[in-house]
């Protein structure tokens, strides 16, 4: 029923489709996190000179906003198209057997290879002004690939209650609003009152956020411990959303 | 090979998916069942066809998505060796801004090919489509031909090991029909299974081994596609009225008549030019038929009606006292016999089957006293004066006429030297 | 150095469990299997590099 050509075909596709028809096609594919990270260096790093406290080197901050945001973009990006794939993609599903996780696969394959060309762009950036890379640094695939897991558990979550309550995509895009603001990303967590930074602890996102800006800016170690229970808790959500999803993967299928 | 095993389906019909979530958390009851499809078991060989006919609503559709894996049945089991495609999803996936070629790619995937397949297969997939340069223009410049040949083309290379057939096939224009019409031949001939479903009751005849009539989710026929057609009007004749129907079996017990009888035929002949029964016919010589009825009840607008099919049950021919402008009415008690005097049988040597019927107005749907199947049967020979073959005796006038320019040859060489 | 490489070695056995077990197996139960390998995965790369880390 998995079918990988068939992933891999709607990825290339969903590229292709975004940009069919313009001159430059698929190289916007490229010119799009270009574009983001230049701004996030440039206008919010260095023109507005924001200053990350502990830090001397003047691209601290870039290089703050940049670890925070893309990957935010990529997970909050996945779910909230992630909870609507099956709607929009109705079409398919009700005329040819395919595999209804399969869709938020490639959904998040498709995020990431955006990110992927962030982060490329991104140490070009770092090459450039002389950063200096540290071992840790090969974690963040792990980080990523966790990450994105957790985007798969909650999307498939969304993806199956969308079907029944078409609320549930609106519903979505109002969590990630509050949480993005909820998680240390454009703002430093010491701002915060003791008693938020408190439950933080609670926030997934920011457990990754944090590992990413531990990894890129301060050069340490990511907390090991809070991965490992994240490692386990997103396991144990995923495995949730699929047993709800499986006892109900044929109404959904009657439904659409 | 498809084997299906006590399928069913229920849908339950909600006033809102939300009520379907509401359900199992409070575990009461909101929604209507409807059982589209119960109890259904069958088996296709290889190299055999299934044909499938039934009303709208009959559970046609839903039986084809549960086989092709689109749509969970509630139970049952179904048993396919291999991939089972459908015809049905013709041109699923295309994007109108890409170009044919990519979106052979695309449409290949769904249909369960990887690109190593599509890429082995592609030079015979567009020489199927004929599309030559068009193929790399994209989808919107196409014509609606154009994009059906595309799909098709692609559908019929991702070599399933069964098809599921709708009415897609009666796209295109008659050549590619005809080429599409091949390849499904020859796919069966490699030992594919084919579930085809129809309204097209001469392409079930045709095309199918067998046939199943479905009403209301279970089967309510399945055999020859000949005894399940005439099943299916027949319930189509019940559907339209209320009134008792009767219906007559012969000694291997398939159905040979129905109706309510109120008017019924008594006695059916075939008589040659010298007015004598007969079971064989010359073509282009006269032959009548006559129909002996008798009345039960007092009908009014009566037609009575003939149908010629051929050995593989095509219709070769069928009129009625309606079409013919001759509207007979009946008291009670009343006999009548009508005469279809046909003066030249222009149709072609072979066995063929006669079917009578007697009903109101113009379609035995709306009321139908007596349908009498294959009431007889009888040989038609060649004659010794007209040879041609094919089913029909068209009598065309052969003229030549010179057009023109000058034979060149000996003769007349010498004739225009000297 | 060696953190790295044994960071590598660990992706590619688990990949090579993973593919095995996909493909051998035919059920939907084998969802559940790969969670608990990606689980076992994870939770491995998250304890054995620092552990190796420190071995440098």
């Amino acid at each position: 029923m998995f079918n990988v050509s068939l992933v891999w075909e709607l990825t290339k596709r969903d590229f292709s489709e975004r940009f069919a028809g313009s001159l430059l096609g698929a190289v916007w594919a490229l010119i799009w996190p270009l574009v983001n990270l230049l701004i996030y260096i440039v206008i919010f790093g260095k023109m507005m000179g924001g200053r990350l406290p502990g830090t001397s080197n003047v691209y601290a901050y870039s290089v703050y906003l940049t670890v925070g945001l893309v990957p935010w973009a990529a997970f909050a990006g996945a779910i909230s198209r992630c909870s609507n794939v099956f709607l929009e993609k109705k079409h398919l599903i009700s005329k040819i057997n395919i595999s209804l996780p399969s869709l938020l696969i490639y959904i998040i394959l498709s995020e990431t290879v955006t990110f992927i060309f962030s982060m490329v762009f991104f140490f070009i950036f770092l090459l450039l002004t002389d950063y200096q890379f540290n071992l840790n640094i090969f974690l963040v695939p792990f980080i990523y690939y966790l990450q994105q897991l957790l985007t798969f558990g909650i999307g498939l979550l969304a993806a199956t209650l969308t079907v029944f309550i078409r609320d549930v995509k609106e519903i979505v895009g109002v969590v990630l609003q509050f949480w993005f603001w909820f998680t240390p990303i454009i703002y430093v967590r010491d701002i915060l009152p003791d008693v938020i930074e408190k439950i933080l602890v609670f926030n997934p996102a920011y457990i990754l956020v944090e590992s990413y800006q531990r990894i890129f800016v301060f050069n340490d170690d990511p907390s090991y411990r809070s991965l490992m229970v994240l490692t386990l808790l997103t396991h144990v959500l995923v495995m949730i959303s699929y047993l709800i999803f499986r006892s109900l993967e044929k109404d959904v299928r009657d439904f659409l | 090979m498809i084997k299906v095993t006590n399928l069913s389906k229920t849908f339950k019909l909600y006033n809102s998916p939300t009520e379907r979530l509401k359900e199992i958390i409070t575990r009461r009851q909101y929604c209507q069942e409807f059982a589209a499809l119960t109890g259904i078991s069958f088996q296709v060989d290889s190299g055999k066809t299934l044909g499938i006919i039934g009303q709208n609503g009959a559970g046609k559709s839903t039986l084809l998505k549960i086989l092709t894996g689109i749509l969970h049945p509630d139970s049952g089991e179904i048993d396919i060796d291999g991939k089972i495609t459908g015809l049905l999803e013709l041109g699923t996936g295309f994007n109108m801004e890409c170009s044919g070629l990519e979106n052979i790619y695309l449409n290949g995937t769904l249909l369960g090919m990887n690109k190593h397949e599509i890429r082995n297969k592609l030079s015979q997939i567009i020489d199927f489509t004929e599309l030559g340069q068009f193929i790399q223009r994209p989808l919107k410049t196409y014509s609606s031909g154009m994009i059906m040949r595309l799909a098709f083309s692609v559908a019929i290379h991702a070599e399933p090991k069964a098809f599921v057939v709708d009415e897609a096939l009666s796209v295109g224009d008659a050549y590619f029909q005809q080429k599409c019409m091949q390849r499904i031949k020859e796919f069966k001939i490699r030992g594919g299974s084919i579930v085809f479903v129809s309204h097209d009751m001469n392409a079930v005849k045709v095309f199918c081994d067998e046939a199943l009539l479905l009403d209301h989710g279970s089967i309510v026929e399945r055999g020859g596609p000949d005894g399940v057609i005439a099943a299916y009007n027949f319930l189509l004749a019940k559907k339209s009225e209320r009134q008792e129907i009767r219906i007559q079996t012969n000694e291997a017990g398939e159905t040979q008549s129905y109706g309510n009888f109120k008017v019924e035929i008594c006695d059916v002949q075939l008589t040659n030019e010298q007015g004598d029964g007969a079971e064989c016919f010359v073509t282009g010589r006269p032959c009548n038929i006559l129909i002996d009825l008798k009345a039960n009840e007092k009908v009014d607008d009566l037609t009575v009606g003939i149908l010629i099919r051929d050995k593989f049950g095509q219709d070769i021919f069928g009129t009625n006292t309606y079409y013919q402008n001759f509207p007979l009415n009946m008291r009670r008690g009343e006999k009548y016999r009508v005469k279809y005097i046909i003066d030249e049988l222009n149709i072609g040597p072979g066995k063929y089957t006669l079917t009578v019927a007697a009903h109101k107005s113009e379609s035995h749907v709306l009321d139908c006293y007596q349908w009498n199947d294959t009431v007889k049967s009888f040989e038609v020979v060649s004659a010794a004066d007209y040879g041609f073959i094919g089913l029909s005796r068209l009598k065309p006038h052969v003229a030549v006429e010179h057009a023109g320019g000058t034979a060149v040859d000996d003769a007349s060489l010498a004739q225009r030297h000297s | 150095m060696i953190a790295v490489i044994g960071l590598l070695c660990w992706t590619g056995l688990m990949m090579a469990v993973t593919y095995l077990s996909w493909t051998k197996m035919e059920q939907h139960e084998k969802v559940y299997l790969l969670l608990i390998y990606s689980a076992i995965f994870l939770s491995g790369v998250f304890y054995l590099f620092p552990l190796l880390k420190k071995l440098r």
